[in-house]
C-alpha cells in the first residue's frame, strides 16, 4: 500500500483545487475557489440518482452507487462493476471495471479485471500502459502509479513522466510533489528532478500559498517549508496539514487549530478535528459531530449535527447523518441548511 | 419519584423538573445556572402550564404563546424566554416579549441571555449566542456560566475554570478548581478546600483563607472561619467589626438574612436587627421582596418585615421582572409583588 498518508478528504480537496472544472482561481494563492458542479449524487430507497444545485431530483435513482461528479463524470457502480455516468444520468462508460477513480484530469484511474490498474478517457478507452499495481487520481497533470513497491508518475497521455523509484509519492501542487526516497522525503518537480529535501522524516503536499508541512529528521515537531526548501514557519506543531485556501490545520496541545500563512491563528487550538477549506468553509468537529466553519471569521455557520462532512463543491457539501444501518446522505448549502434532507 | 422527593427538592431542581424534564443531569454537570444577585427587572414571558400544555404568559397572566409541540422551556431574562422542541435534534426558540420568535438555535441546552449573551450547549460543548442568535465563539467550552459584570466563568478544553470576556477572549486562564460568578468585581475561588476572591484580572486579591464563602452582594460577602460566619468588604475588611453569626446570607438592598439563634432574622448595614427572627429559612432581598419560610411553607416579606401573603407555597423563586414563580404541590403559579395571583397554580 501507499505509505503516504493523508486524511481521506484532504486528497480529494487538494485534487479538487487543481481540477479543470474549477473557476475563479485566487491571484497570489490562498484564495477561495468556486467549482462548477453539474449534479450531486443522492440515495433514495438504496439506489442513487442525481440532484441539481437547487436540490431538485433531476435524475431518478437507478445506480447501486454514484460518486460525486468530477470532470463532468460520476463514477457509478451497478452490481459489482464500475463505470461512469454523465450528470444527466446517461451512461458514458458502461460498468466494466473493478474500481473506477475520479476524473480530476483528462484521464482517470481504473482497475480492470484482466490487466490491473490503468487509465481511461471520458469514452472509456484505455490510455497508456496497463498493469500498474496501483494508480492515483490526477493532480496538476500527474498521477502517481505503483509498480511492485516503487512509485512513479504518469502524464495525461498515459506516458511515464517519472520512472517508478519512490517508496511513497504524494500529489503535485504548485509544481512540487513529496516523495519518499532512500535518503528520506524530498520534493520533486514534474519532470522528476529533485527540487530539494533529503533531510525530512515526513513531508506533505504544497499548496498555492507556497508552503508545505514537513518534519525534519530527528525532530518530533512539524514546520513549514517554502518552495525553495527553506524553513518558512519555524513552528513546533505536533502535526501539520497542507494549506487549503490560505489556512492549514495544525495540532497544538492535543487540539487542532487553523493557522494562516504567517502562522497566526484563524481558530485557536479548540477543535477536536478539522478537514480542509473548500469554497471558504472547512468541516470541523469539536466533540462527536461535524459542522462547517467559515474562513471569514473562524466561526461555525451552524450547530454541529453531521456524522461526516465532505468539502464544499459548487456551493453544496455532502453530509452524512446517523450511523450503522441508519446512515443517510444529504446536502447542505453554505449556511448549513439542507437543500436535500438526508435520505438512504 | 417526584412525589417522594418533592418536599426536599431545592426550588431550582424542582422548577427545572417542571420546566425541562430530563435536563437536570446536564445542569448538574455544568454547575447549574446562576441565580444572580443582580436584579433583572426586564419584561419577559414566563413559562407556565395549562391543561398539561406548555404556555408562555405575560406579566398580567395572559397567555402570550401556546407552546403546543414543545417539550421544554426555561425561565426568561432580558426579554427572551427559551423553549425547546425536537426535530431530528433539539432546537430552542427564543421568544421575545411580543410573543414572536426572536431567534432559534439548534442546541441540546439553552438559557436566557445575561449581559446580552445566552449560553447554549451543542454536541456536548458550550458556546454563547448573541441576541440575534449568532455564535460569539465556537462551541469548544467544557463548561460555561451566565455572564455577570461582563465576564463568564468557563472551562475551555480542560477541567479548571477561567474567565471569558464578552468578545469571547479568555482573559483569565483556567487555573481554578472552582469559581463563582463575578459580583461587585470579585469572584469566589477555591484552593485546597479554602476560599478566597479574585478580581476581574484574575489576581487573588483576597487570599484563600476562609473555610466557606458566599458570593459578593451589595459590596459584602459572607464568609466562614471555623464555625462562625461574618461579612467582609471588597478590601477584606470587616464592616461589622467582630460580629459573627451561626449562618449568614447575601447582603442586598440594605438588609442581610442572618442567624444567631434557631431562627433567621434580617440585619441592616450596621448589623442592627431590622426584622425579627421568625424564619426557618430566609433568602436575600431582591426587587424589594425576600423569600422566607415559616413552618415549612414559603412566602415573601417586604423590607419592613410584613408578609405579602400567608405562607402557603412549597417552593418559590425570587421575583424577576415583577413576578415570582410559586409551587403548590406540583403546580406552578405566579404572584405579583403584593402577593396576588396573576397565574393560579395549575398543570
Amino acid at each position: 500500500m501507499r505509505r503516504f498518508s493523508l486524511p481521506a478528504g484532504l486528497l480529494a480537496a487538494i485534487l479538487t483545487l487543481s481540477a479543470c472544472d474549477a473557476v475563479g482561481l485566487g491571484d497570489d494563492g490562498g484564495g477561495v475557489v468556486r467549482q462548477n458542479v453539474a449534479a450531486y449524487p443522492v440515495q433514495v430507497d438504496s439506489l442513487w440518482g442525481f440532484i441539481d444545485v437547487e436540490g431538485r431530483l433531476t435524475v431518478p435513482t437507478r445506480f447501486d452507487f454514484a460518486d460525486e461528479v468530477y470532470g463532468g463524470l460520476s463514477a457509478i457502480r451497478q452490481g459489482t462493476l464500475w463505470g461512469y455516468a454523465r450528470p444527466d444520468g446517461s451512461i458514458a462508460v458502461e460498468p466494466q471495471f473493478q474500481v473506477a477513480g475520479r476524473f480530476t484530469g483528462r484521464i482517470a484511474p481504473v482497475r480492470t479485471v484482466a490487466e490491473g490498474w490503468t487509465f481511461v478517457d471520458a469514452s472509456g478507452a484505455v490510455v497508456g500502459a496497463s498493469g500498474y499495481d496501483s494508480a492515483e487520481p490526477f493532480s496538476e497533470g500527474r498521477a502517481a502509479v505503483r509498480n511492485g513497491i516503487l512509485w512513479g508518475y504518469v502524464d495525461e497521455n498515459g506516458g511515464i513522466a517519472v520512472e517508478p523509484q519512490f517508496a511513497a509519492a504524494g500529489p503535485f501542487v504548485n509544481g512540487l510533489a513529496p516523495v519518499e526516497t532512500a535518503d528520506g522525503w524530498q520534493y520533486i518537480r514534474e519532470n522528476g528532478q529533485v527540487a530539494f529535501g533529503g533531510t525530512f522524516a515526513e513531508a506533505g503536499p504544497f499548496s498555492d500559498v507556497g508552503l508545505a508541512p514537513i518534519r525534519e529528521a530527528g525532530s518530533e515537531v512539524w514546520k513549514y517549508v517554502d518552495d525553495a526548501g527553506q524553513i518558512a514557519l519555524n513552528t513546533t506543531y505536533e502535526t501539520a496539514s497542507p494549506f487549503t485556501e490560505g489556512y492549514a490545520a495544525v495540532r497544538v496541545g492535543d487540539r487542532t487549530a487553523f493557522i494562516d500563512r504567517d502562522g497566526a491563528y484563524l481558530v485557536g487550538p479548540e477543535l477536536a478535528e478539522a478537514g480542509t477549506f473548500s469554497e471558504g468553509l472547512a468541516a470541523v468537529r469539536f466533540n462527536r459531530s461535524w459542522t462547517y466553519l467559515s474562513r471569514e471569521d473562524g466561526l461555525i455557520v451552524a450547530s454541529p449535527s453531521f456524522s461526516a462532512a465532505r468539502p464544499f463543491r459548487g456551493g453544496l457539501a455532502q453530509v452524512t447523518v446517523g450511523s450503522g444501518d441508519n446512515v443517510r446522505v444529504g446536502y447542505v448549502d453554505m449556511t448549513g441548511a439542507y437543500v436535500w434532507e438526508p435520505t438512504r | 419519584m417526584r412525589h417522594d422527593s418533592i418536599r426536599s427538592a431545592s426550588v431550582r431542581t424542582l422548577l427545572l423538573l417542571l420546566l425541562v424534564t430530563g435536563a437536570v443531569g446536564c445542569d448538574a454537570i455544568s454547575g447549574g445556572s446562576d441565580a444572580g444577585s443582580a436584579v433583572d427587572t426586564s419584561e419577559r414571558l414566563y413559562p407556565a402550564f395549562q391543561n398539561g400544555d406548555r404556555v408562555l404568559i405575560d406579566k398580567t397572566g395572559r397567555v402570550a404563546v401556546d407552546l403546543d409541540g414543545y417539550n421544554g422551556f426555561r425561565d426568561g431574562a432580558e426579554g427572551l424566554t427559551p423553549a425547546r422542541y425536537w426535530d431530528n435534534g433539539n432546537h430552542w426558540d427564543f421568544y421575545g416579549t411580543d410573543g414572536q420568535i426572536a431567534f432559534s438555535v439548534t442546541a441540546d441546552n439553552a438559557y436566557a441571555p445575561r449581559d446580552g449573551l445566552a449560553r447554549v450547549q451543542v454536541d456536548g460543548k458550550w458556546t454563547y449566542v448573541n441576541r440575534e442568535g449568532r455564535f460569539l465563539i465556537n462551541p469548544y467550552l467544557n463548561s460555561a456560566s451566565d455572564f455577570s459584570e461582563g465576564l463568564a466563568r468557563v472551562k475551555t478544553t480542560g477541567w479548571q475554570y477561567g474567565l471569558m470576556d464578552k468578545s469571547g477572549a479568555v482573559v483569565v486562564e483556567p487555573a481554578f478548581d472552582d469559581l463563582g460568578p463575578m459580583r461587585n468585581g470579585r469572584a469566589r475561588f477555591e484552593s485546597d478546600d479554602a476560599y478566597g476572591f479574585i478580581d476581574k484580572t484574575g489576581a487573588e486579591v483576597i487570599e484563600a483563607a476562609y473555610d466557606d464563602a458566599r458570593d459578593f452582594s451589595g459590596g459584602r460577602a459572607a464568609v466562614r472561619q471555623g464555625q462562625r460566619w461574618f461579612y467582609i468588604d471588597a478590601q477584606n475588611s470587616r464592616p461589622l467589626g467582630s460580629t459573627t453569626f451561626i449562618s449568614a446570607g447575601d447582603y442586598a438592598e440594605g438588609l442581610a438574612p442572618v442567624r444567631t439563634e434557631n431562627k433567621w432574622e434580617y440585619v441592616d448595614e450596621s448589623g442592627t436587627r431590622r426584622i425579627d427572627p421568625l424564619f426557618d429559612e430566609a433568602r436575600a432581598f431582591k426587587g424589594g421582596r425576600a423569600a422566607v419560610q415559616i413552618d415549612g411553607y414559603w412566602t415573601f416579606i417586604r423590607p419592613d418585615g410584613s408578609q405579602i401573603r400567608t405562607p402557603e407555597f412549597d417552593e418559590v423563586e425570587d421575583f424577576a421582572g415583577g413576578l415570582a414563580a410559586v409551587v403548590v404541590g406540583e403546580e406552578l403559579g405566579y404572584i405579583d409583588e403584593e402577593g396576588a395571583y396573576v397565574w393560579f397554580p395549575r398543570d
